[in-house]
């Protein structure tokens, strides 16, 4: 019973079709109909004695908009335009003029091993978060989206890493991932003595040692959303396939998944931008050493920046982690936007 | 007024009422509007509130001064009623510090750091003039010639720092006792000791591998002897492009450092290793020795009394006589050549070189005073240990504070975690340092 009242109740909340998304085409039209009904509306009051009212409920949400538009442009627009300004530029010293540089910073980071070793980390990070914190939230979701007497607590324990901080999560992990932290004295209780090491320590194991922790603090986000979208699927489709003879396999395969393709598009897009930006857990757990081992795209922006002082090579640097991230996440959401058409 | 007039002259197609109700909505819009702007730019301002005949002075302060600048403010605001110091305090000043600079937004009373290697320390905030010139106070014949150098440029004094810290080596004192063991004053005797607490089961060296400002300071303890003692020129020699690291003595303290990994004298798995968990080892006995800033005193007595810790320079060779001791000076204070209150600002840096307050700043374990006179208390785990050789002028800074830029330190602070784990070399260390010092 209580299945059927979350499917309702999140099916209705996050617009998915009640007919699990068969009805697409049926549905076209009256999506049509409804705009042309809005478009009409808004055209004809223009022209029609209401317009003078319509016309200042405009200029006050102007009004009202303005203060957010004021701080936006300020705090946003402005850096970021001065910011990509300053990729051009160099600077002997703190009171020196800067001096334009064209290119010299964007070709520097392709000699540069430490930003090209960030820039390999990043990726192996944003794979992890990609592949692994997404697979294994589809996993709990599929596991706690069925009816059973615990559930609730287990989605609630599964998602309650996500909303602490990700600099909390990072020093906790790094005092259990210690030399005498909590998992090596776990491997020495069971007689694992030789997996002991210093995860954080070794350039081979500090990597995925990040990423593990990511993983564990993200995962009951993906979790949710993948729950979400599993409560939209109405129960009857999944009947019909397994009267037909579908193998539960067969009906994940060939009915819940590709049903799913909204959640998975927001988890991808998500957990994409989330690595390519990666920087609280990497400067709590390891600083990003040992050596460089753990140095992200990020990390590096922000020594080159704020602790280098290299001001031009810093922005150089975030104007090639902007570039990267806008251009992996649109080409995503187009492949997946593709696909949750077919 | 206007904007009344101008709804005035619009042509009344609508009824009176709708207008009215119109201009209503675009007044509490336009009100709205101001508010919000007016709140989002006032509530960036952090200037204190301005009190009539007194004259207000900004200050970025370091986080760690919280618990000494107060009672000096007390006796500050006794004696100058009319000229009042606000503190703001900040973990980490180097950031905010160098945007208010480039700004032009800086507090009349800075943090600065001695000599060179950090964005805000003195020589790269001199060319700039973004510092007063405080060469005719009183302290400034007072301190050593050392310290003078470190907190002047082209021989012009431009800030003060109260005290000095030391790196070196921290012993537990019982540890050594119950084992009979003598104080290493020789290199070899050093790795001798290794080996012989090695066989009684308690960790020689505890070190904090992971912890990047910790891996550092072997080196640092290291190159006195080995290199800017020795060899005080090298440091010139260098910026002349004349000497490198790679020629120099820091090629035998990277490979002793190597030799204290190889030999076993830090504990298992000490690149997992933070520098707060190497401190909780040496405090609690279960390590005999570690490398540390004289400053972390108080994190040992958090464990033992502070009487159980004691100090020594790191021996690098097999002559105690050429032990030299790292000995440099912590942030200091600098003020703001172009703050509206330049004189005032002088004059409180001028009241900070007072014994009373050098005592106030030196009170905590591992700070050795500035200038060391009658009512100012030296500590006596690290004055013990260093002052015969401030005496004798057997100590150099930290090198750090004489490289180019940051991106020195980060280097060999990265490139000595990857030679601790096996990863790269000790001349593959060196050029990266080469390279790095170069730009």
């Amino acid at each position: 019973m209580s299945t059927e009242t979350d499917q309702g109740a999140t099916g209705a909340t996050t617009g998915l079709d009640p007919t699990g998304g068969l009805g697409s085409t049926s549905g076209r039209p009256l999506e049509h109909h409804a705009t042309r009904a809005i478009t009409t509306a808004g055209s004809g009051s223009k022209r029609g004695p209401r317009g003078g009212g319509l016309v200042s409920r405009s200029v006050l949400s102007v009004w009202f908009v303005l203060p957010a538009l004021v701080i936006y442009l300020v705090f946003t627009i402005v850096p970021v335009i001065s910011g990509t300004g300053l990729a051009f530029t160099q600077r002997t010293d703190l009171g020196s003029p800067l001096e334009f540089v064209g290119l010299d910073n964007f070709a520097r980071v392709f000699t540069d091993q430490v930003a090209l070793s960030s820039f390999g980390n990043t990726l192996i990070l944003t794979a992890i978060a990609c592949i692994v914190q997404n697979g294994l939230g589809l996993l709990l979701a599929l596991a706690l989206h069925r009816a059973f007497r615990s559930r609730t607590l287990l989605r609630t324990l599964f998602f309650a890493p996500a909303i602490l901080s990700p600099l909390v999560i990072g020093y906790l992990w790094q005092y259990l991932f210690s030399t005498t932290g909590a998992l090596n004295w776990v491997l020495g209780a069971v007689g694992l003595e030789s997996w002991q090491r210093a995860w954080l320590g070794e350039s081979s194991t500090a990597i995925w040692a990040v990423g593990f922790t990511i993983v564990w603090q993200l995962v009951g986000y993906s979790m949710v959303i993948y729950l979400a979208g599993l409560q939209g699927i109405p129960p009857e489709v999944n009947e019909a396939a397994q009267l037909d003879g579908a193998t539960a396999f067969q009906r994940f395969r060939y009915v819940t998944f590709p049903l799913l393709a909204p959640a998975n598009t927001i988890c991808l897009t998500l957990s994409l931008i989330g690595g390519l930006k990666l920087f609280d857990q990497v400067i709590a757990l390891t600083g990003g050493g040992p050596g460089y081992a753990t140095e992200t795209l990020a990390t590096n922006v922000y020594k080159q920046s704020f602790i280098f002082g290299d001001d031009g090579y810093g922005a150089a640097l975030a104007v090639i982690l902007t570039i990267v991230v806008t251009v992996a996440t649109l080409a995503q959401m187009w492949i997946l936007k593709r696909r949750e058409q077919h | 007024m206007r904007s009344a007039d101008r709804f005035t002259d619009r042509p009344t197609d609508r009824p009176v009422g709708r207008s009215a109700t119109a201009r209503g909505r675009r007044r509490t819009g336009c009100a709205i509007g101001v508010v919000g702007v007016v709140l989002a730019v006032s509530g960036c301002s952090t200037a204190p509130p301005a009190e009539p005949g007194v004259t207000t002075l900004t200050f970025t302060a370091q986080a760690g001064l919280k618990t000494v600048l107060p009672g000096i403010l007390e006796r500050w605001d006794a004696e100058h009623p009319d000229v009042r110091i606000v503190p703001t305090y900040v973990s980490d000043v180097i950031p905010i510090e160098r945007i208010q600079l480039q700004g032009g937004q800086a507090t009349d009373l800075i943090t600065v750091f001695p000599g060179n290697g950090s964005p805000v320390a003195v020589e790269q905030l001199a060319p700039g003039d973004f510092l007063a010139d405080l060469s005719d106070q009183s302290w400034v014949p007072q301190v050593s010639e050392s310290a003078r150098d470190a907190m002047s440029s082209d021989g012009r004094a431009l800030m003060f720092s109260p005290f000095s810290v030391a790196v070196g080596t921290f012993y537990n004192k019982q540890v050594f006792a119950d084992q009979g063991m003598d104080i290493p004053t020789t290199w070899s005797e050093l790795l001798e000791s290794c080996d012989a607490f090695n066989a009684a089961g308690i960790i020689p060296l505890a070190l904090g591998g992971q912890t990047a400002d910790v891996v550092q300071l072997i080196d640092y303890a290291l190159v006195p002897s080995l290199v800017y003692g020795p060899d005080p020129d090298f440091a010139e020699q260098q910026s002349a492009g004349t000497a490198s690291f790679a020629d120099s003595g820091w090629r035998e303290a990277l490979t002793k450092y190597q030799e204290l990994a190889e030999r076993g004298c830090f504990q298992k798995g000490f690149n997992g290793t933070t520098g707060e968990q190497a401190t909780t080892l040496v405090g609690t006995g279960k390590a005999a020795m570690s490398v540390l800033v004289s400053a972390s005193a108080p994190d040992l007595a958090k464990h033992a009394p502070l009487a159980n810790f004691a100090m020594f320079p790191l021996p690098a060779t097999d002559d105690p006589d050429e032990t030299w001791g790292a000995v440099a000076l912590g942030a200091g204070i600098g003020a703001n050549a172009a703050g509206e209150h330049v004189e005032e600002a002088k004059a409180f840096i001028e009241f900070l070189s007072e014994p009373a307050n050098i005592a106030a700043f030196s009170k905590d374990p591992g700070r050795i005073p500035v200038i060391q006179s009658e009512g100012v208390a030296v500590d006596p785990v690290t004055g013990a240990a260093y002052n015969p050789l401030i005496a004798e002028d057997r100590t150099t800074g930290f090198p750090d504070q004489g490289w180019p830029s940051p991106l020195v330190q980060s280097t060999h602070m990265a490139k000595a975690q990857e030679l601790l784990e096996g990863r790269t070399t000790v001349s593959d260390v060196l050029a990266a340092m080469d390279k790095a010092y170069r730009g």
